[in-house]
Order: structure tokens, then C-alpha cells, then sequence
């Protein structure tokens, strides 16, 4: 049976010959969180200024912020697009087949590969701003990049499990394309980027503390705030990641048992 | 090719998209969502960059931007995008080969895209209401409007073809290439008015097609007075469309004479 670290080095390899053999898209993955910031920044100011968004979202450094929050969206769309993608993906190539039967579970593989796939696409968006940010806010504020770093690939374990159900979702439904990505832009409304939460109606905010991201954005919040973070935010922030990676992981796992065996039995359509 | 092969190829491709719209529905009721989830992103990251007391007035000109561009963006990339699905499934050489145009197949794509834009634009505008209030409501003429909305879906329909051929000769998906269609959301005068850009970006945005269509927009939907006058936009906006058209048929004969010697390149995943 192919071992688990044999599925996380192909998956390693793939990634990187991906970008290897294109520049092109290397570049263009490079540029989006500058997009992300350009288009903010620009926007936002025709209308108000940047000192009226700094009050609003209670940081101090503003850009700081908007560079880490860019990368923690561009990284959670990348998290859910891979580990949701890479089912539908299989699908189209007509390999879907094959993977359902291969000795390893179903599940394993797309856990192990979706996990690869998202730590290599956590390093390289955070890889891309910190030039940016260490030009702007000086060499301090790299640093505290590392601690964005940290939470998000904690970040990522719980939308694993939210991705999972995507990707088996529109497996059953027999969709061309994952029929649940909606939650992507969901994940990102809810969890308040480029904007406080409070701004968004109450069903919606109380909805939000139920979002991954929004704790990887408070965490970005925080290292745009403190040169030494708090610990007891620290914790808490800890704690609930730790808290929907579990929940979101047993309910994704068990979505995809039952996917599984519904293509087992009923075939890939 | 004969007017009578051009229309019975038109009928049978509309035929298709319509009957994947209906057989996707899920997947098409997933994407309107989607478009109305960016579209709050956006309205609500520029109200977070505005005083509260302002957020009536430039609630309209944010609703209207983040509208057209949607309008742009999302033919953009449903377009753009179909290369890397075109080519995958092998449709590239089973068109050739009986003779059909992959320009005709990939621009149908615009039926889903407008029925999801159409549902996302909605729901946003329910949205912003719901947040902000006040007078977002139409204040001029609605069939104007609607016609500089086609008007602006027309011009990313052609810019999404030109991706596609361009995909075609780089192997990298078109949305991936659609870096500058991105900052003209800003600097093109698509979610800015181009009277309220720096002085010397504001060049730029008059030479490039959008700026005028969404001048155009945000003129009969709300009366801002557009930075060229009404005539002046449409003579502007004609031109630059050309231009666009002109640059795509140019990029195609390359593409397609590239494809047709070397043969297509799977795109890469994004």
C-alpha cells in the first residue's frame, strides 16, 4: 500500500513542478495578495481614507494588516479550492475511478494531499508579502509575520474538514464543479478581511464566531497591534481553532466515508 | 462561412449552454451566491474605509461600481476560464475537426454567467440595503441602464475570448492572466468615477473601453455627469470597443494558426 509520506512527497512535487514548468502562473500566484491590497487600498480611499479603516478595525499599523489579511484570504480560498477541487478535479480527468479503488482510503488521500497542497500554498502567499511588508513597516514586522504563519496552518485544519464536505457534495450531486464553493466568499464575508465584523447584520456576526478565518484575521489583527502579543489572546484564539478542527473534521471525515461508499456502490457519474 | 452554417451553429451551442444551465442548477445557484458574497465583500470593505455619516451617498456610487465590475469580471473569467475546461475534455479537436467555431462555443458561456450575475446583483442590493439604507433606488432610466449594462457585458465578452487565445498560447489559465482586467477595476474607472481618480491615471482610464460604458451607467442609473459628457463617452466607448475587438481577432489568428502547427497544450490548474 502507498504510504502516507509517499502521497505528501508526490503532492510536494506536484506543486512545485506546477510552478516550476509555469512561470507565468508562479508570478501571477506571487502578485495576488498585492492585487487584493491594491484594490482595497484604492477603493476604499476614493471614498474614505485609511486613517477612518484603521480606527474602524482598532490596529495600528494598517498596512501590516492589510498585507497578513490578504495572504490569510488568498491562502483560505486556496485551502477550499484544493482539498474541494481535487475530487471534482479527478472527476474531469476521469481518474476519479481509480483513486476510489486504490488500497488507500479515500479519505486519507484527499486529507493527506489537500494538507500538503495547503501548507505549500500557506508558505508561498505569506513568502510573497513579506518583502512588501518588511519594505514598509521595517524588519519587526516580518517577525510578526511568523506569528500569522503559525495560526495560519492551524487555520487550515479546520477548513480541511469544511473543504471535505464540498468536495463530496458535489461528488453525490453529480455536478461538474464543487456546488458548495460558495462558502468560500462566505468564509471570507463572515470572517471580516477588509472589514470589522460588526458591520455585518447580527445573524450574520453571530454566524462568524463559527468561521475559522475569523480567528486567523483576529491573530493578524493582533500582530498588527502588539510588538508582544497578549497571551490569554493568544489562547483563546488557540483554543477555538482547535475546537472547529475537531468538529469540522469529524463531520467532514464521516461525509466522506459515506461518499465513498455511495461511489462504490452507485459508480462515478 | 455561410450565414445559414453561423446560425444553426449558434442555435445548437445557445441549445447546450441552456440545457447545462438546467442541468447544473445547483452549481448555477451556488455561482450567483458566490457573486453576491464578492460583491458584499467589496461594499462593505469601502464602507469600511468611509465615515459613518457619509455612507448614504457613496453607498450608490459603491453599488454601481462593484455592479459593472462584476458585469466585467465575471463573463471575464467564466470565458477565460473555459479554455482550461475546453481543452481538458478534448473539445478543442472534436470542434476543429468538424468545423465549428471555438470562438462561438467559448463566448456562449455568457448565458450562465449573466443568470448568475443577475441573481448575485439581487441579492446584494437587498444587502447593502439592509446595511446601509437610504436612497439606492434607480433615479433615471431603466432601459438606458440596462443598455449600458449589455454594453459593458459585450466588451468583457470579447476581453474574455482574447484571454482564452492567450491561454491557448501560454498553457496558464485566462483569470490567471487577468491581472491587468483587476486593476482596471480601479484605475480603469469601473468602481471610481474617472472624475474622482488622480489627474494623471484619469488618461489612462479614458483610452481603456470599460471607463466609458460605466461612466455611462453610473450617468442614467444615479445622474452622476460623465467625465467626457454623454456624447463624447459613446464616441469614446465605440472606439475603444473596436480597438478591443481589433486586438482579440489578432491574438486568435495567432493562437489558432500556434494551436493548428503545434497542437493544443493542456492549461495548468490554478
Amino acid at each position: 500500500m502507498t504510504s502516507i509520506s509517499n502521497i505528501m512527497l508526490a503532492e510536494i512535487k506536484v506543486q512545485l513542478y506546477w510552478l516550476k514548468n509555469n512561470k507565468v502562473m508562479m508570478l501571477m500566484t506571487l502578485l495576488w495578495p498585492y492585487l487584493m491590497v491594491f484594490i482595497m487600498i484604492s477603493f476604499g480611499s476614493a471614498f474614505g481614507s485609511l486613517e477612518e479603516f484603521k480606527e474602524k478595525m482598532g490596529i495600528a499599523s494598517p498596512i501590516l494588516y492589510l498585507f497578513a489579511g490578504s495572504a490569510v484570504a488568498t491562502a483560505s480560498i486556496a485551502v477550499i479550492d484544493n482539498a474541494a477541487g481535487v475530487a471534482t478535479w479527478h472527476r474531469w480527468l476521469g481518474t476519479l475511478s481509480y483513486v476510489l479503488l486504490v488500497p488507500r482510503r479515500f479519505v486519507t488521500y484527499l486529507l493527506v494531499s489537500s494538507l500538503v497542497t495547503s501548507m505549500v500554498q500557506v508558505i508561498f502567499n505569506l513568502a510573497s508579502i513579506t518583502p512588501a511588508v518588511i519594505v514598509l513597516e521595517g524588519a519587526s514586522a516580518g517577525l510578526q509575520l511568523l506569528i500569522v504563519l503559525v495560526f495560519m496552518f492551524i487555520g487550515t485544519l479546520p477548513l480541511l474538514g469544511i473543504a471535505l464536505l464540498g468536495g463530496v457534495a458535489s461528488l453525490l450531486a453529480s455536478e461538474e464543479s464543487d456546488i458548495i464553493n460558495f462558502l468560500n466568499p462566505l468564509l471570507l464575508l463572515l470572517s471580516g478581511v477588509f472589514y470589522p465584523v460588526k458591520l455585518l447584520p447580527w445573524i450574520l456576526k453571530q454566524a462568524s464566531y463559527y468561521i475559522p478565518t475569523k480567528y486567523v484575521v483576529d491573530a493578524a489583527k493582533m500582530a498588527a497591534t502588539y510588538t508582544h502579543p497578549p497571551g490569554s489572546t493568544i489562547i483563546i484564539i488557540l483554543y477555538a481553532l482547535m475546537l472547529l478542527a475537531v468538529l469540522y473534521n469529524i463531520v467532514g471525515v464521516f461525509g466522506t466515508f459515506y461518499a465513498e461508499k455511495e461511489l462504490r456502490r452507485r459508480g462515478v457519474r | 462561412m455561410g450565414y445559414g452554417r453561423i446560425m444553426s451553429m449558434t442555435k445548437a451551442m445557445l441549445w447546450l449552454h441552456l440545457k447545462r444551465a438546467v442541468r447544473y442548477k445547483y452549481g448555477l445557484i451556488n455561482w450567483g451566491i458566490i457573486e453576491f458574497l464578492y460583491m458584499a465583500i467589496y461594499m462593505l470593505g469601502a464602507l469600511a474605509f468611509t465615515p459613518r455619516d457619509q455612507w448614504g451617498g457613496v453607498s450608490q456610487y459603491v453599488f454601481w461600481g462593484v455592479l459593472a465590475w462584476t458585469l466585467v469580471s465575471t463573463p471575464t473569467w467564466t470565458i477565460g476560464n473555459w479554455a482550461q475546461f475546453y481543452i481538458n475534455m478534448g473539445l478543442w479537436e472534436q470542434h476543429e475537426t468538424i468545423g465549428a467555431s471555438h470562438s462561438l462555443f467559448l463566448s456562449m458561456r455568457i448565458i450562465p454567467a449573466i443568470i448568475a450575475g443577475f441573481i448575485g446583483s439581487i441579492t446584494a442590493y437587498g444587502f447593502l440595503y439592509a446595511t446601509v439604507g437610504g436612497n439606492l433606488s434607480l433615479r433615471g432610466s431603466v432601459l438606458l441602464t440596462l443598455l449600458f449594462l449589455l454594453w459593458l457585458v459585450l466588451q468583457s465578452t470579447i476581453y474574455g475570448l482574447l484571454l482564452s487565445y492567450l491561454s491557448l498560447l501560454t498553457s496558464t489559465p485566462g483569470p490567471m492572466l487577468d491581472v491587468l482586467n483587476i486593476l482596471l477595476f480601479i484605475i480603469g474607472g469601473i468602481g471610481v468615477p474617472v472624475a474622482k481618480l488622480p489627474e494623471g491615471v484619469r488618461l489612462f482610464a479614458v483610452i481603456t473601453p470599460y471607463s466609458h460604458a460605466s461612466e455611462l451607467i453610473r450617468w442614467s442609473a444615479i445622474g452622476i455627469k460623465p467625465y467626457l459628457g454623454v456624447l463624447g463617452e459613446v464616441f469614446a466607448g465605440v472606439l475603444t470597443t473596436l480597438g478591443l475587438g481589433l486586438t482579440a481577432w489578432l491574438v486568435r489568428g495567432k493562437a489558432y494558426s500556434n494551436a493548428r502547427m503545434n497542437g493544443v497544450k493542456g492549461i495548468g490548474r490554478m
